[in-house]
């Protein structure tokens, strides 16, 4: 059975299984150390590490949702739809514009699944990830309640390479 | 790099084009640049401190220093040269100097808020904390900000976490601590969530259980918004310090009724529920139950609350496991207080094939039920699997014997059957034939269930590759019994099964664990790579790669994975101690005890020191007296015989030993006794290797000792304690060696998937021990021979004389173990016979000392022959006889060379022999297999053919460069 927790680094040492997977990126200490120092409660163990950022003056203040991540045999059982609600609700509270994560295009599961969850491709990159994988990348995005007319989640035209990102 | 204030300083100008240059790579340029503004500008410090960093980057370090220490004893003010000497003297691992730069700079500019933040941090990054409470509060003094007082709280808790004596930490640090935050409680002036974590932090290391529970559930609480569930899990952690069940009980139970599918909170309300049970508790009268509101404190209540979390489950739109399990799990509970069938909760074989057929389809049924089978008498284990089967939708077709599934749900659930069969021990009953039987079934259904996962992408996993894992443990279960062809069949399997699905790591781990099992490690590197491991896994699994490499004779293979490992250990330092400040800036208190137990956790990992220690050896091994002098590979690896690392006592095993799947019973499954049994094991085997290490590593120090021989002076300046220090080692080397053999004596098999064993029997069996412990005792006698000098020292020499001569027949025998054919055809199978391949290896190791003590010996007795050769011509006479140990040495060289190139040879033979093996030949009995198995099989016997010629090669060509090296010895 599962059972959710904040992520300490202690789970660092466990979490082969989930890691292992080829679409899973392995972080290093530097980055996964940032987001519990930055945003602890952002970080949950199975597992997603989020983080809030953007100016909220140009409504770009949101949740970022990194790396979703659920072992093998822990998949299909709705992991990570508790995972990006968490985010989501903790998102809210902090009063966020939208949600919005990367995913691989090559990884049509999980673009599937973030669509039934209602978030739509806002724009596409070129080569995200680590830029070990030379692979584009969509920018997926769902407005929360602050944005009422649903202004963040107008998709770009136009795809976007690395270098254009602030 | 340096802040690039909106302000344009022309300082700022002048400077910029060096900042460019160096972001850009570009030192010598920068360099260039600084000398150029300095020749104008002369006392534009920051240039030269810009000119340090290229320096320091080009690998001037001497340079780098001089010229920062210049700028530092200046004692700079300027936001620029203050930075930049940040910056060097982190690039140059010295971060105690920041501190001292902003300790200058806060004296002089006492109110700038910014230097004293940047003193704060200076002293967080060495752990300097009673002078970070200090800084905090002379901030918090110059700007009243919260966030600095709290530092300067969190710096007293760091104070009490390192404190040695316990009673200090609680008697002062921390109530000194919780006064602080009181105060600002009673000022009103708490603002931030952090400051609550704080205030939490302290009263629950204080143990002050009672009124961490009041702040949390105080208005002080209201702040804990951010993390999920804070409040509640803060209030539960309390709540079971302070043993009230009753509040306990009631809150699970509340959040049972929120979200009926989190685990953790049935284990609470099912401990609740016991606990009162136990305690007779009743509620009190005419009160509420508990101060979270209602409690259940009796069986029949507990029943029906779990009944109820199933009712309310059939209406929930999306399946929940929580309840079914739940239900068993109190089941066991129940049994365990020997009341099991009073309530009426049903028979757990019913509710087990119930939930099958419920969640069947789903990957994770298994490892739900895995928990709840011993809740099955054994007796019905082969009803209970039949009754699971009959229930799958398999449908037998014209094409195939048995039954198959039609679609992914029923494959996933025929899956989930053969796992549980596993679990339940019903293969390892079987007899050969049997097993042969299901390994084809298996293979069967895992090649027809390739068919649902035509559309799979390269990156994802077949949904039948368990099959294939399961028919492979199958076939390793046989191989374990005795089937030679077993092993084999199962690297076919392995290798048709990631043919498929590219990216499954448990066919990537398998196939390693089997090639090294066999001695081949080529193939190793690569999967190994493709595994993709980095950063913490490298500590976790790189003891997969590290326990072989060298070991096989794959030397440059085992430099390299020993080099990622240190890499990532070497930067865990620094990067922790950014992350350390990050967490003071962020308010992340709660992280930072935690950090610093990370970083400790890494710091004293087993893995860590294994490859430290193996990494020197290696280099030794390949370099040492080849490329570079001994000592000078010494000095370079900053190695002394004094001097011990490793961390003995507080050792983590850190390595993932479960990161192989297995469906094994318990009693054949990975437990937490052969944890605990390796873990001894590899701490015996480096201590071991360590004390090699620090033994060699003496060597040198004794050599350039060229005594007179009225040394009774000189034996007191230091050279008689490198000996004595040597001879220290070696008792504990001896003592090493004494437990490590007792430990062997216990004959300990781990399971075939758990803990590789160390290499320590081979080390004792083949007689490199014994030859590695007399060569060490060697040095002493020489040592000895050195400074009595060579008159009256018959007994010494004729000591040393024997030593020599027991030498080389302890080598000669050491040899013998390495002979045989390394791959042979027998029966038509191939058998490889790794354990010569490692003899061989630990034989040019041992080798290798014995040269290495050959030319201290050489350095010793040379200056003594010289001397005679001088007296000879002044005396002009030919009656000044030789020592008899100067012919004792030449006859001991002479011979190791010989040993040497016979060695040589036979690695030569071995090629041939290795070459000429015809695989195509052999003919591959087993008709049973397929075409297509037969073109892996083929593929895997390559690999070992060729890793094995590549291992006899590298072996080969050390040994070449050894033989060169005994030439030197003669005198």
């Amino acid at each position: 059975m599962t059972t959710l927790h904040a992520f300490t680094c202690d789970d660092l040492f466990h979490f082969n299984n989930v890691n292992l997977d080829p679409l899973i990126e392995t972080y290093g200490i530097p980055f996964c150390l940032q987001y519990l120092a930055h945003w602890p409660e952002h970080f949950i163990v199975g597992y997603i590490m989020g983080k809030a950022e953007g100016s909220v003056a140009r409504e770009e203040w949101h949740g970022h949702a990194t790396a979703p991540s659920v072992a093998p045999e822990c998949r299909r059982l709705g992991l990570a739809t508790k995972f990006m609600e968490l985010l989501e609700g903790i998102s809210e509270k902090k009063g966020g514009f939208f949600v919005d994560l990367f995913v691989r295009v090559s990884n049509q599961v999980a673009v599937n699944m973030y669509k039934q969850l209602g978030y739509s491709v806002y724009q596409q990159y070129y080569s995200a990830s680590s830029g070990e994988t030379d692979e584009d990348a969509y920018d997926m995005r769902k407005a929360l309640s602050r944005d009422t007319e649903n202004k963040s989640i107008i998709p770009l035209p136009h795809p976007v390479r690395p270098e254009d990102i602030e | 790099m340096a802040a690039r204030g909106h302000v344009q300083d022309p300082n700022d100008r002048r400077l910029r084009p060096i900042y460019d240059y160096l972001d850009n790579g570009n030192n010598k340029m920068a360099i260039q640049q600084a000398d150029k503004l300095l020749k104008k500008h002369k006392d534009l410090h920051c240039a030269k401190v810009l000119k340090a960093i290229g320096l320091q980057r080009t690998g001037k370090q001497d340079e780098a220093y001089a010229l920062a220490q210049e700028v530092a004893a200046l004692e700079p003010t300027d936001d620029n040269s203050l930075q930049a000497l940040t910056i060097l003297y982190r690039e140059m691992h010295r971060p105690e100097l920041v501190t001292k730069l902003y300790e200058a700079a806060v004296k002089k500019v006492p109110n700038s808020e910014e230097y004293h933040s940047h003193l704060f941090m200076a002293y967080a990054r060495v752990g300097e904390y009673k002078k970070m409470q200090q800084a905090g509060m002379a901030l918090y003094k110059i700007v009243p900000k919260n966030p600095y007082y709290f530092w300067s709280v969190m710096s007293l808790i760091m104070q009490s976490i390192s404190a040695q004596d316990e009673n200090l930490s609680k008697t002062m640090f921390l109530p000194l601590a919780e006064r602080m935050v009181e105060k600002m409680v009673k000022e009103d002036k708490i603002e931030a969530e952090a400051e609550v974590e704080l205030y939490y932090m302290i009263l629950e290391r204080l143990e002050k259980y009672k009124e961490a529970l009041d702040v949390v559930r105080g208005k002080l609480g209201e702040k804990l918004t951010s993390e999920l569930q804070s409040r509640e899990n803060k209030c539960m952690a309390m709540y079971k310090k302070l043993c009230r069940w009753p509040e306990c009980n009631a809150l699970s139970r509340r959040l049972l009724l929120k979200n009926s599918d989190d685990w953790q909170f049935y284990i609470t309300y099912f401990d609740s529920v016991f606990q009162l049970i136990d305690e007779s508790w009743t509620p009190p009268p005419e009160e509420e139950h508990s101060l979270e509101g209602e409690v259940h404190y009796s069986i029949e209540q507990a029943v029906k609350f779990i009944e109820e979390r199933i009712t309310e489950e059939s209406k929930s739109s999306r399946p929940l496991r929580g309840p079914y399990l739940a239900k068993l799990e109190l089941i066991r509970r129940l049994r365990y207080r020997g009341c099991n069938d009073e309530y009426k909760l049903g028979d757990p074989e019913e509710l087990m094939f119930q939930y099958f057929r419920k969640f069947g389809d789903k990957p994770c049924c298994f490892t739900d039920l895995k928990v709840f089978v011993d809740l099955l008498p054994s007796s019905q284990y082969t009803k209970f699997i039949s009754q699971l089967l009959e229930v799958i939708p398999l449908s037998a077709t014209a094409e195939s014997e048995i039954a198959l599934p039609a679609d992914i749900k029923a494959l996933q659930q025929h899956l989930c059957v053969v796992q549980l069969s596993r679990l339940l021990g019903i293969y390892h009953t079987m007899d050969k034939k049997q097993k042969l039987t299901v390994v084809r079934e298996l293979m069967l259904r895992y090649r027809h269930g390739l068919e649902f996962g035509k559309s799979c992408l390269k990156t994802e996993l077949q949904f039948s590759d368990y099959y294939c894992l399961l028919a492979v443990h199958l076939l390793l279960d046989l191989w374990l019994e005795g089937e030679e062809t077993a092993v084999w069949q199962c690297l076919t399997l392995l290798e048709e099964g990631l043919s498929h699905s590219p990216s499954n790591a448990q066919f990537k781990l398998l196939l390693i664990r089997i090639y090294c099992r066999l001695g081949a490690f080529e193939p190793v590197a690569e999967l190994y790579s493709s595994l993709d491991a980095k950063h913490i896994q490298h500590d976790t699994i790189g003891y997969l790669l590290t326990r072989y490499a060298e070991s096989l004779g794959h030397y440059a293979a085992a430099s390299q994975s020993c080099n990622f490992a240190l890499r990532f250990f070497h930067s865990n330092q620094k990067d922790t101690s950014e992350y350390i400040i990050q967490a003071y800036k962020y308010g992340a208190f709660e992280k930072i005890p935690e950090f610093i137990a990370f970083r400790n956790r890494l710091n004293s990992s087993l893995h860590f020191a294994q490859v430290r220690t193996e990494r020197m050896l290696l280099d030794l091994l390949l370099e040492a007296n080849i490329s570079t002098s001994l000592e000078e590979s010494i000095k370079s690896m900053s190695l002394s015989p004094e001097e011990d690392d490793i961390p003995w006592k507080d050792l983590r095993d850190n390595r993932d030993l479960t990161v192989l799947f297995n469906w094994d019973p318990k009693d054949r499954d990975i437990s937490e006794e052969h944890r605990k049994l390796s873990l001894e094991e590899e701490t015996m085997w480096l201590r071991i290797r360590s004390l090699t290490l620090r033994l060699v590593s003496g060597l040198p120090t004794l050599s350039h000792t060229i005594q007179p021989k009225n040394s009774e002076k000189t034996a007191e300046n230091g050279v008689s304690s490198k000996i004595d220090t040597i001879r220290s080692l070696l008792q504990q080397l001896e003592a090493a060696v004494d437990s490590g053999k007792k430990f062997l004596e216990q004959k300990i098999q781990y399971p075939v998937l758990g803990p590789p064993p160390t290499r320590m029997a081979g080390f004792f069996s083949n007689g490199s021990c014994q030859c590695q412990t007399s060569l060490f005792y060697l040095v002493s006698d020489i040592y000895e021979l050195d400074t009595n000098g060579l008159e009256d020292s018959a007994e010494i020499q004729e000591r040393i004389g024997n030593s020599f001569k027991s030498l080389v027949e302890r080598l000669t025998d050491l040899f013998n173990k390495c002979k045989g054919d390394l791959i042979e055809v027998r029966d038509g199978t191939l058998k490889t016979h790794p354990n010569l391949l490692e003899n061989l290896v630990f034989f040019v190791e041992t080798l290798s000392i014995a040269l290495w003590v050959s030319s201290y010996c050489d350095s010793v007795l040379r200056p003594f022959k010289s001397n005679l050769q001088k007296k000879k011509k002044k005396k002009k006479e030919s009656s000044v006889a030789m020592p008899p140990v100067f012919t004792h040495f030449l006859d001991y060289i002479t011979e190791l060379q010989t040993l040497t190139s016979n060695v040589i040879d036979h690695i030569k033979g071995l090629e041939i022999i290795l070459t000429a093996l015809k695989l195509e030949e052999l003919s591959l009995k087993d008709t049973l297999l397929l075409q297509e198995e037969k073109k892996f099989t083929k593929t895997v016997q390559g690999k070992v053919q060729s890793s094995y010629h590549h291992s006899v090669q590298e072996i080969g060509e050390l040994l070449k460069k050894r033989l060169d090296t005994i030439k030197k010895l003669k005198i």
